[in-house]
């Protein structure tokens, strides 16, 4: 009797058990630790003249969408590329947003915006501290996603020796760098937050833009 | 000593005059695009009809379709031809673009074309005919053929 009650008390503890488990693996109540990373909404301008840039964030934008992307401009003339090897969309002010290839914007990448008139392109967005942009054989059309101004030989360091040639144009006014040749004139000597590039590559690799935040 | 730069996105050229260097240098071009609606018997086209841009019978990789109900489609940006390789990777300004609809496994060539210029983009509005074809029969028996435009 003995032995079955201590053998009914033993069954009951484990059921006790089994159900106690069962309801804090399914309502959660678990001890963890969770971390969370905080990170201020940034503003930045792009102000350009009238005519064809090349342009990008430096942001992981608060809204992504080329609609808001444009908002500034909106009201304005204005045409927006981007390519997709081997391919274009595009985005237009003549046309409904439904109507629009290109539907969102996208901080690895670089983005041909032709203006009638000079304006600012306003956008709202927080950093990442490490982006890689996947790059393929050819040319590839990239954004600059850091907060800073660096050399080329810095920025690029992930990719040295795997990129030919370098264009930039910004307001209507071509640069380029070829590793290849002496200095020109024209030659890009920095990355600039807020500028897109053209990218020669001679094999599929990856660029890797890190960056260092100051709070 | 004079830089003269060109700025049309795609062609990029830098000269020093004073013959130290010259670089040209051919970025893929910026595109032809187009945008407009699509009528078929007068009718818009319904959503999920695909229009494709083709010159010179070569299918360029362009694809759109009809987004709305007032059959307007997405902007069909056509590629242009990178003048520094031996391939023809697409059009070249006043290239003649051909467009050409699917619909429910159908095929059909619109009534417009469109001029290929670089860095445009151009407003099209597509409809599509039907043919018809008038065939004189006799009574009788009759040998016929119908003839067929490839698309």
């Amino acid at each position: 009797m003995v032995h079955h009650k201590s053998g009914y008390t033993i069954f009951l503890v484990i059921i006790f058990f089994i159900v106690s488990i069962t309801y804090a693996i399914n309502t959660g109540i678990t001890s963890e630790t969770r971390s969370f990373e905080v990170k201020e909404v940034q503003h930045f301008s792009i102000s350009l003249s009238g005519n064809w840039s090349l342009i990008s964030t430096p942001y992981k934008l608060i809204n992504s969408t080329t609609r808001s992307f444009v908002n500034s401009v909106y009201g304005m003339d204005w045409t927006l590329e981007h390519y997709v090897g081997p391919g274009w969309i595009t985005a237009d002010f003549n046309t409904s947003e439904v109507q629009w290839q290109l539907e969102n914007i996208d901080r690895r990448y670089g983005y041909y915006l032709r203006l009638n008139a000079s304006s600012t392109v306003e956008i709202d967005g927080v950093y990442i501290n490490k982006t890689n942009i996947s790059l393929k054989g050819g040319w590839n059309m990239i954004g600059y996603p850091s907060n800073s101004t660096k050399g080329i030989s810095t920025a690029l360091s992930s990719i040295t020796g795997k990129w030919t040639m370098l264009f930039a144009l910004y307001n209507n006014t071509w640069t380029m760098e070829d590793p290849k040749t002496p200095p020109f004139p024209w030659e890009i000597k920095n990355l600039t937050p807020g500028r897109g590039y053209w990218i020669n590559i001679s094999e599929d690799t990856t660029l890797i833009i890190n960056e260092t935040i100051t709070l | 000593m004079k830089i003269i730069k060109f700025g049309k996105p795609g062609i990029v050229l830098f000269i020093i005059l004073a013959g130290i260097a010259m670089i040209v240098v051919a970025l893929p071009p910026s595109p032809s695009s187009f945008y407009g609606i699509l009528e078929i018997n007068g009718n818009p086209a319904p959503t999920g009809t695909v229009i494709s841009a083709w010159i010179n019978n070569t299918h360029y990789p362009t694809d759109t379709t009809v987004v709305a109900s007032d059959g307007s489609y997405k902007i069909l940006s056509v590629n242009g031809d990178d003048p520094d390789t031996p391939e023809i990777e697409g059009g070249r300004n006043v290239d003649i673009v051909v467009f050409k609809i699917s619909l429910g496994g159908r095929r059909f060539i619109a009534d417009q074309t469109g001029i290929w210029n670089s860095g445009t983009n151009q407003k099209i509005d597509l409809t599509i005919t039907p043919t018809q074809r008038t065939i004189t029969l006799k009574k009788g028996w009759n040998l016929i053929s119908l003839s067929l435009d490839p698309i």
